[in-house]
């Protein structure tokens, strides 16, 4: 075998390899952890809300799949039937900001209750009839 | 004329002291696809429904991006390729308790019902028709049900290179815990 042919071969070999590599990274890859994760937008909960209330198709393009950290009033918090809790959060008269954060948390321990002020970064998906962010984390300021 | 009748059905029902709707923004759709290759599970903790006691009518609605994955890139296939939520950004359902028929909601207890109407996915809306429980209390009702849905229905078609991994019927899950709605 000529030494080129064979530079070639172990080079196509190191190329499907690292191909491979990283095809199993992204398939395995899970959500991201947002405490890690810069927000693309830091704003109130009413803001946000005001935002696609106003403009849903303007807002749904400059918000959603982003990562948003909201600021607002907690005006519910339930518990789901998974381990996951949704915190509402104030936003205008017809609706809020409802936050998924998903891992067995204890709404007591955190201090998060109605009536108090939580900082919550999430996942924009959008208006239903509220603003629905997912894989939230509380932010500890 | 017409109008003015309208007003005074509304008056006369807002003045029933039993709440005639009940609703959640919290409620819970998640589905499951089983395959020997591999196990596909989606969770929505964001689902908005009604149901209302005195017409015995429910309506449902999500966001197709609330749909979570474990895997990251399952949920950038089933956005982009299946679902295509940017182009159908919601899903929902609309139908009536047929079963059993003139069933009572304003009394409490546990009820095994059907409910029939219709459900939209990916832009397409197809009749359905599923089972499940619907348990009244004092102050909440809670409803669940589990029925199957055919991709295929929808118009979503599915690669053959990963057919053998997703399978031909997904198997869904709704979850409800409605509080009443205020009337004043």
């Amino acid at each position: 075998m000529k030494a080129t042919t064979r530079n070639i071969l172990i080079a196509a070999l190191v190329v499907v390899f690292i191909g491979l590599l990283t095809g199993l990274y992204l398939f395995n890859k899970k959500a991201p952890d947002l405490n890690r994760v810069k927000p693309d937008h830091v704003m109130t909960a009413s803001a946000l809300y005001s935002d696609f209330e106003a403009d849903e198709a303007s807002a749904t393009q400059k918000y959603v799949d982003k990562v948003i950290q909201v600021t607002g009033i907690i005006t519910a918090v339930e518990a789901n039937a998974d381990s996951s809790i949704n915190i509402t959060l104030a936003g205008g008269d017809f609706g809020g900001v409802i936050c998924t954060i998903k891992g067995v948390i204890d709404p007591a321990v955190m201090n998060l209750s109605a009536g108090t002020e939580a900082v919550i970064k999430g996942i924009c998906s959008g208006m239903l009839m509220d603003v629905l962010l997912n894989n939230c984390v509380i932010v500890h300021e | 004329m017409k109008k003015i009748s309208i007003l005074i059905t509304f008056f006369l029902f807002s003045a029933v002291v039993f709440p005639q709707k009940f609703m959640t923004k919290n409620g819970f759709i998640g589905f499951y696809s089983h395959t020997p290759m591999e196990d596909i599970k989606a969770d929505n903790n964001q689902v908005s429904g009604i149901i209302d006691v005195a017409t015995n009518e429910m309506v449902f609605q999500v966001l197709v991006k609330s749909f979570r994955f474990d895997r990251t890139l399952m949920e950038e296939h089933f956005n982009e390729n299946y679902m295509e939520s940017e182009k159908f950004p919601k899903a929902s359902f609309k139908g009536t308790i047929t079963e059993p028929a003139g069933i009572d909601l304003k009394k409490a207890g546990k009820y095994e019902v059907t409910v029939s109407g219709d459900l939209t996915i990916h832009g397409v809306t197809k009749p359905v028709t599923a089972k499940g429980t619907i348990e009244v209390l004092a102050d909440a009702i809670k409803a669940s049900s589990k029925f199957n849905v055919l991709p295929e229905d929808y118009g979503i078609s599915i690669p053959s290179v990963v057919r053998e991994k997703i399978a031909k019927e997904m198997e869904v899950t709704v979850g409800m815990n409605y509080a009443p709605l205020a009337t004043k």
